[in-house]
């Protein structure tokens, strides 16, 4: 062996940086900073790594005191043992500057103050944001010393805190719905542990995971002043949650290998049921909810490459969900009996697929998976699929590859829709059907193509291009979804020009189209109606580098658009258009002409960006930079937005309201490398 | 005498034999294999460069059993050099091991498989979609990254260079925030292999959502039964133009399965008159703000009271 002439030497290497923002939104600053934290400010992050041969440590931090800073502290020795310890906060804001008619907002407590006029917004009292943050806080560590043996555990811990937008109806027959924040308090503890052995041939590893979330508010006390009185919304109940779980794999004669998986889990919760349904005017006998659900899974998989040019795989995985809650029964004072349904599912797949090289650098591969699942509640029913599917991949020029596949699901479902429609009330406990039809349950084939070509006639050009067609039919329905057609278009381009500049670019565009029948029984069987929706979304960008002094002064430009244009074109027969008595349902004129939606979660969004990168030397570096963002949004259900609207049909707060918005950003930064 | 002798002279050459044919032929072969091993330096000769890396990198790592440091370097991973150096180098010359991109990706990968197949990491490496797609580990790692990289760039850029669908879909309105850098495509797939489809971190789809939504795990007393079978019934996991990452708008997502219906609002035509400044004369609260769950809140589960438990109100 030769001699070792390593270097002995500690490294000690690291960056800091600190940049300058400035920052100019007008419109939705919840929107532009939707999972960001971009305000005037500064901006620190630092890195730092001290490694020597027995040991090493690595720190990371970033966005310092800001609602996105991460701190992340790495080390360990070398083949003896890994550990790394984080704290991180992730903001998810939806709306600032929302309005409630309550006080109270944060708390599982909200009032109508006197004085306050549900129906006059300028009374409300209350001004909030529609926001969370996660805090995260934990470590791992890992033995290697104990190899072939290994051992892992980590833990975890999350705090969520904010508001989010939630609702009721005031009264039983839907008249009014009154937007509620509903606050968020949680904790989640994530605790797991590993214990397994690697070695060759064997690989065994036995694993456990707990899990506990505690919701400082299960239910949302509110004052609701359409029926005068104490209402409840109830909120996620707290949960436990763990899992054991075995995998194991051998490596088996004739390049095989022969792998499993098993797993048990089960969560746990316990409920005080309410005693009152303020909404349909019902006092309950008392009852707790002890929710228990049990999952079991085995999965097992043989792979083998016997010759050169085969190579196969097959399969079987079960999955079983097992609800075993308590069937609780409340009865009310008119003596009806409440019951809830418990749902389960068993699902068992098998399938294998084989793949050949073939001469000339193709590769064919074929597969065919079959799968039942079922669902034993009432008639929910059962489905099979067959999935088919084939490809063939080509790398028979260095410069390109091209890959193309095919595949096609078929599923059977063993599902009746009640012939008796009428029976469809969910007030009825002995009645089965909820007006529910479920479509993952109904007969459907489902046909997808891909094509990729990817082209790299150079170091310093590559190219890719891909195409996916998907489409899902619904034959059997005589109403719902009937079809769901996809298509999508991939492309990308990046190009180095020597040492004067990188170029780069992409094009994006997606198609959705989806139609249904559907039959409005509230006024009669005539009632029949059509939708045709249609999404279009696109986007694109292109941006360079330019190296005005190549390796000490860069120029970095990028331009970025993205469009979303969606409608839903409707077709009414007269009797939809119409109520039994002959009226307009929807207001006087309407009519198959002007009741489509034009604008469905339509938006575009550009983004500039230019920045000019200089190498004072190679550990300084300064930038300066400029950044403007504009989204502008409108999507029928949103447009012309009233906290009140004029129907009477709703107490909004602001929750996702006017989206748009426009941004400028200047920004300075420098930034020190050391080692 | 002279018995003993011959009996002793013959057990010395029956143990020489022995130790002969233990040592001597094959510690011949092995010396012949050592033989074609041009040794490190020989290699930091020309690609002094590499060397510097590598040496930086933890695969030089002595305290690290079976790594490179502790075999032979560079030729533990290129193959014996002494023919390439008699050729006097070149891209391949001399059978020299050339982790070339355009190379076999299963000739590539078996070289890092060799020492790394006996991971935790790497145990279902042959039941995933990487190894069938011909994607080699030095496809995304770097191998003679310094100890604080492995990856050969960012990890979310990098899984992007081949799932530009899937960078596209983060490129959407409502997206998790994996551009904005607060999570990564590791945080939910495996990348080397797994049994959960698309690689999932978990048995089930439900399972891999709930370690970060853990208030949707419930139970309620209520379900939701296609909520409780995959939340995909109703979401997009990476990123979709419309809020909450749902894949299609309310409440026509719900009509996909409430439609029919006697009496009851679940069946009607939504339509622009039902918008904020439209003039239909009912339910226009069904359709604009947050639709269906303008009321219908507890749509995820409910362990409300009775009849609004059940039809999520309460």
């Amino acid at each position: 062996m030769a001699p070792s002439v390593y270097a002995e030497e500690p490294t000690l290497a690291g960056e800091v940086s600190l940049k300058g923002l400035l920052t100019n939104v007008k419109g939705n600053d919840a929107k532009f900073n939707e999972y960001s934290d971009l305000h005037d400010g500064l901006y620190g992050r630092a890195k730092l790594l001290y490694d020597t041969d027995a040991w090493w440590l690595k720190a990371n931090a970033s966005d310092i005191g800001y609602d996105t800073q991460n701190y992340q502290l790495d080390g360990g020795m070398w083949g003896i043992l890994k550990s790394n310890a984080f704290y991180k906060e992730i903001p998810h804001n939806i709306g600032f500057g929302a309005r409630s008619m309550f006080t109270g907002v944060g708390s599982g407590n909200l009032s109508l103050p006197p004085g306050v006029d549900p129906t006059d917004a300028t009374t409300w009292p209350s001004s909030f944001n529609y926001s969370t943050e996660r805090r995260q806080t934990g470590g791992s560590f890992s033995l290697d010393v104990i190899k072939p043996f290994f051992f892992n555990a980590s833990a975890t811990t999350e705090q969520r805190k904010g508001n989010r937008p939630a609702g009721v109806s005031l009264d039983s027959g839907n008249a009014q719905a009154l937007e509620l924040p509903a606050p968020v308090d949680y904790r989640t503890d994530i605790l797991k542990t590993e214990l397994g052995y690697a070695k060759k041939p064997l690989f065994l590893d036995l694993y456990f995971m707990y899990s506990e979330f505690d919701n400082k508010n299960e239910i949302l006390n509110f004052d609701n002043f359409s029926l005068g009185t104490s209402d409840t919304l109830t909120l996620p109940p707290d949960n436990k949650y763990y899992k054991v779980g075995f995998k194991g794999a051998v490596k088996l004669p004739f390049d095989s290998k022969f792998s499993i998986n098993t797993g048990w889990s089960q969560t746990t919760s316990h409920t005080n049921l309410l005693t009152a349904d303020n909404l349909f005017g019902l006092t309950l006998t008392p009852a707790t909810f002890n929710g228990k659900i049990a999952t079991q899974n085995i999965d097992v998989a043989l792979t083998s490459t016997p010759v050169d040019f085969l190579d196969g795989t097959i399969f079987y995985k079960y999955y079983n969900r097992d609800n075993r809650s308590d069937m609780t029964t409340q009865t009310d004072q008119l003596a009806d009996v409440f019951v809830n349904r418990l749902f389960s599912y068993q699902k068992n797949e098998f399938g294998g697929e084989l793949g050949f090289r073939l001469p000339l650098k193709f590769y064919l591969s074929t597969g065919y998976t079959h799968s039942v699942t079922n669902q034993p509640l009432d008639t929910l029913g059962s489905t099979n699929d067959d999935i088919y599917s084939i490809g063939l991949k080509w790398k028979g020029l260095n410069f390109m590859s091209i890959r193309t596949s095919y595949e096609r699901l078929v599923r059977n479902s063993d599902f009746s829709q009640p012939a008796d429609q009428s029976l469809a009330n969910p007030f009825n406990p002995g009645i089965n059907i909820d007006g529910a039809r479920n479509l993952d349950l109904a007969d459907k084939t489902r046909d997808t193509v891909k094509l990729n070509l990817d082209l790299y006639p150079t170091d310093f050009l590559s190219i890719g291009l891909g195409y996916k067609h998907k489409e899902t039919n619904y034959k059997q329905l005589q109403f719902g979804l009937k079809s769901d057609r996809r298509d999508e278009i991939t492309t990308n381009v990046d190009l180095m020009i020597g040492t004067y500049a990188q170029l780069f670019g992409y094009f994006d565009y997606g198609l959705t189209r989806r139609s249904e029948d559907q039959q409005d029984q509230s006024i009669s069987t005539d009632a029949l109606w059509n939708l045709k929706d249609k999404e279009k979304y696109y986007d694109f960008g292109a941006g360079t580098n330019i190296y005005l002094v190549p390796k000490k002064l860069t120029l970095r430009l990028q331009y970025d658009y993205s469009k979303s244009d969606g409608n839903a074109d409707l077709t009414l027969s007269s009797d939809a258009l119409n109520n039994p008595n002959g009226n307009a349902l929807f207001g006087t004129g309407a009519n198959n002409n002007n009741i489509d939606i034009p604008n469905w979660d339509d938006y575009t969004k550009k983004s500039v960006m230019a920045k000019l990168i200089y190498n004072v030397t190679k550990k300084i570096t300064f930038a300066i930079g400029y950044a403007y963002e504009k989204f502008t949004f409108s999507d029928a259900q949103l447009d012309g937005y009233a906290l009140i609207p004029t129907d009477g049909g709703a107490f909004l707060t602001g929750a996702y309201a006017n989206q748009s918005y426009k941004a400028n950003l200047y920004f300075a930064s420098v930034s020190y490398k050391f080692w | 005498m002279g018995r003993i002798l011959m009996k002793r002279i013959l057990g010395g050459v029956f143990i020489l034999s022995i130790v002969y044919f233990l040592l001597g032929p094959n510690s011949l072969a092995i010396a012949a294999e050592k033989a074609e091993f041009a040794g490190v330096d020989a290699c930091k000769k020309c690609h002094e460069d590499y060397y510097n890396s590598y040496v930086s990198s933890i695969h030089a790592k002595k305290k690290i059993p079976g790594t490179p440091a502790k075999q032979d370097a560079c030729e533990s991973c290129h193959g014996a050099g002494i023919e390439h150096v008699s050729k006097g180098g070149g891209k391949g010359a001399g059978g020299i091991f050339v982790f070339d991109k355009k190379g076999d990706p299963k000739a590539r990968a078996a070289k890092c498989l060799a020492c790394h197949e006996e991971s935790k990491s790497l145990a279902f490496w042959d039941i995933g979609a990487h190894r069938k797609n011909d994607v080699s580990c030095d496809d995304c790692h770097k191998i003679h990254a310094p100890v604080a990289q492995s990856l050969k760039f960012d990890e979310n850029q990098l899984c992007f260079t081949c799932h530009q669908d899937i960078k596209s879909m983060f490129n959407r309105q409502s997206h998790h925030p994996v551009k904005e850098g607060l999570i990564k495509c590791s945080n939910c797939h495996d990348v080397h292999g797994g049994f959960g489809k698309h690689m999932i971190k978990a048995d089930s789809i439900n399972e891999l959502c709930y370690e970060c939504h853990a208030e949707k795990r419930g139970p309620f007393m209520w379900e939701h039964p296609p909520v409780e079978k995959n939340c995909l019934n109703c979401h997009e996991a990476h990123g979709s133009s419309h809020g909450r990452l749902l894949e299609r708008k309310l409440p026509q997502l719900c009509q996909n399965c409430h439609d029919v219906q006697a009496g009851g609002h679940f069946s009607e035509a939504y339509t622009s008159f039902h918008s904020f400044n439209g003039a239909a004369t009912g339910d226009k609260n069904k359709f604009y703000g947050r639709s269906c769950v303008n009321c219908h809140t507890n749509i995820h589960g409910s362990n409300g009271p009775a009849a609004a438990g059940q039809l999520f109100l309460r």
